[in-house]
């Protein structure tokens, strides 16, 4: 059976989920690339992504714990970590997938394939920082003798969501920077804002206590704000408040779903943006 | 009658130009107010109604000068970007293969990339894998397949990158002017390799190169593009000799084309180069000169220390020379700019082996270019004897002025 193309000026608006799977084999090989060449050259190597969150988690009970003194239902090292663990894999996938059609337009003019691979294989390579700072967690958890939430069953849900959410703002901003050059200075800045601005360091309850209604759910629109909190529920059982984690949660999911279809529209004129 | 692989149909394609093309979001913002006001936006049709059809089998060369749209319409094929106007139906899977190597990387293996690479122009990682050995094979590479490509030599980075490309098998494929790199040797492999590969499989090629011999040897046919429009298309041989006609009339007329505007600011404007030689033929090692006519447009301008400068390519696009009347310490004062009167550039010994050229030309106030354009004129070359030679020079890039003696 011959494979038909055919091309006019056209150009479909719904993502193409059939191709994409017809390119799972790229998308794994992107995806090996990108973790073999992380660590290349570097003195260091694989311990850059023990350092890395070792030290912001270190920073941060200094900060918040012994400076702001903010207190938490278990022991601060612990609830700093779950919520790095977190971060750290958004912050991650959501930094490289921002940029990852910029930094791949060299193939981008010379070679088709669906675009949505490149941002997409970001996800995966986000994991080291995930389990690394998840080894850090366990730790803690056995240093602190803290005891393990039953609700630990629904973190692989909780994962799902947090993958959602990296990757529906890190598709919008690898489009919208295809689009406007503005968006690359926007990824940085989100991304270090978004540290303090996610419960990272401080009970997400202490937000939803000392600000205005209003401010509030503002502050659960950022998608990781529901996400970690619902996360430290998981693992050791601290209250969640289930509103505010389903308005972060729906956000990722709108996020990554309109992400699609932007993408979609961008996708067909990158090679003569770039 | 054979089945048609490929059909297109009056195919256009529009770039706008002029406009930045990756706007700042202030100006997007600006532009929503005046969404009515003037569009500053030029266009520039690169293809304008071009169709044909190939058949399944046929290897089908694409000629054309620079800038014709030849890597328009691969580029469409290929589906890196969109047409404006037209329909294309292709029946097959296509690979195309508009560069060697793309996605390679330098910290992995040759053997990660040939995964890498193979995958990205559409190999399953089990087709590789099948194919593996006669890859590397090929490229000629094996006690360094587990090398990262960076330590590779030139030629071998490209021996592996042409090698995976070699192992393609779909039922079309479309090639840009890659086979210009890396060695003859190696070219002349991969050309047999692709002929080879055609005549079992009945493969459908489109090729696009700047290679008359290679397009002779490989094509049955060639379709040739001019200024984004099909001028031509027929027999490989008559194809050729029409490309040839094109770039020979352009040298006839010795006149700038208007094909692409000139950039500039345009206080002076170049409206004619004239080549002068001794009997109307460009020879190698001949007193070639080039006179430049041109219009003031700002007759209140201060042309105190313009300068002219000129590039002259060969017809794969390298630069084989630039000069500028600064070269060789030579300056122009206002007085001496005066309609009616010429600029000549005289080349005394045209040292450069036989084949067709392009010059280019600028004309420089400070650093802004008050006028210039790219491959404004283009000439061919004959052969001839240079300098003291008494036998025609024939190989080689370019003559040499030399002596041999005894000491």
């Amino acid at each position: 059976m011959k494979i038909k193309t055919i091309i006019t000026e056209k150009n479909s608006s719904i993502p193409n989920i059939k191709e994409l799977l017809q390119f799972k084999d790229l998308f794994m090989l992107l995806a090996y690339r990108d973790f073999k060449v992380r660590y290349a050259q570097t003195f260091l190597g694989f311990f850059w992504a023990l350092i890395q969150p070792l030290m912001s988690i270190l920073i941060l009970i200094v900060v918040f714990g012994e400076i702001a003194n903010v207190k938490t239902e278990v022991a601060f090292p612990v609830y700093v970590a779950s919520g790095m663990a977190m971060w750290s894999y958004f912050s991650y996938v959501l930094s490289q997938s921002g940029s990852s059609l910029i930094a791949s337009q060299q193939m981008l003019k010379k070679i088709y394939f669906p675009r949505l691979i490149i941002p997409l294989s970001k996800s995966i390579v986000g994991f080291i920082d995930f389990f690394i700072a998840f080894a850090i967690l366990i730790g803690l958890f056995i240093y602190y003798q803290v005891d393990v939430s039953s609700n630990i069953v629904y973190v692989p849900l909780i994962l799902f969501f947090s993958i959602l959410a990296s990757l529906g703002v890190g598709i919008w901003f690898s489009a919208l920077t295809i689009r406007f050059r503005d968006f690359q200075h926007v990824l940085p800045f989100v991304v270090q804002v978004g540290l303090y601005a996610t419960p990272i360091a401080y009970p997400g309850q202490k937000v939803i206590d000392s600000l205005p209604e209003w401010l509030s759910y503002l502050y659960f629109i950022n998608p990781m704000a529901g996400i970690i909190e619902v996360f430290r529920w998981s693992i050791f059982g601290s209250a969640v408040d289930p509103l505010y984690v389903s308005i972060s949660a729906s956000v990722a999911l709108i996020l990554f779903i309109t992400s699609l279809f932007y993408f979609r529209k961008m996708e067909y004129i990158i090679a003569d943006l770039i | 009658m054979k089945q048609t692989a490929i059909s297109i149909q009056n195919v256009s394609k529009r770039y706008k130009i002029g406009v930045k093309r990756s706007s700042s979001f202030r100006e997007t913002l600006g532009n929503a107010w005046k969404k009515n006001a003037e569009q500053v936006s030029n266009e520039f049709w690169a293809l304008k109604d071009v169709s044909f059809d190939v058949a399944e089998g046929e290897i089908v060369g694409i000629m054309g000068k620079n800038g014709a749209g030849k890597s328009t319409i691969l580029k469409i094929l290929s589906k890196i970007t969109p047409l404006t106007k037209g329909r294309i139906e292709i029946d097959g899977r296509v690979a195309s293969l508009l560069e060697v190597g793309t996605g390679f990387h330098a910290e992995l293996t040759g053997m990660q990339n040939i995964f890498l690479n193979g995958t990205i122009l559409g190999m399953t990682r089990k087709e590789i894998k099948n194919k593996l050995d006669q890859i590397i094979d090929f490229a000629g590479i094996s006690q360094f397949i587990n090398t990262p490509v960076k330590h590779y030599s030139s030629g071998m980075y490209v021996r592996l990158a042409f090698s995976v490309a070699a192992h393609l098998e779909p039922e079309i494929l479309i090639v840009d002017e890659v086979l210009a790199v890396g060695d003859i040797e190696f070219q002349k492999k991969c050309l047999g390799k692709m002929q080879e590969v055609s005549q079992n499989s009945g493969r459908t090629i489109l090729f696009v190169s700047h290679n008359l011999a290679s397009l002779k040897s490989l094509c049955q046919r060639g379709v040739v593009l001019s200024r984004g429009q099909k001028v031509y298309d027929g027999e490989i041989v008559d194809a050729i000799d029409h490309y040839v006609g094109l770039s020979k009339s352009s040298t006839e007329e010795n006149k700038v084309s208007v094909r692409e505007a000139h950039v500039g600011t345009m206080e002076l404007e170049v409206t004619k180069i004239d080549i002068g030689t001794r009997n109307g033929t460009v020879s190698v090692g001949e007193e070639v000169d080039f006179r430049f006519e041109y219009i003031i447009h700002d007759k209140n301008f201060n042309f105190n220390g313009c300068h002219w400068g000129v590039q002259v390519h060969d017809d794969d696009n390298n630069l084989i020379f630039s000069h500028g009347n600064q070269f060789i310490d030579v300056s122009f004062n206002h007085d001496q700019f005066v309609e009616g009167k010429y600029f000549k550039f005289s080349i005394r010994n045209f040292p450069f082996k036989p084949g067709q050229y392009w010059l280019s030309y600028n004309v420089v106030d400070q650093n802004r270019y008050m006028d210039s354009m790219d491959s404004a004129l283009g000439f061919e070359v004959h052969s001839g004897l240079p300098f003291n030679y008494q036998k025609e020079f024939k190989s080689g890039i370019s003559a040499v002025d030399a002596t041999w003696e005894v000491i």
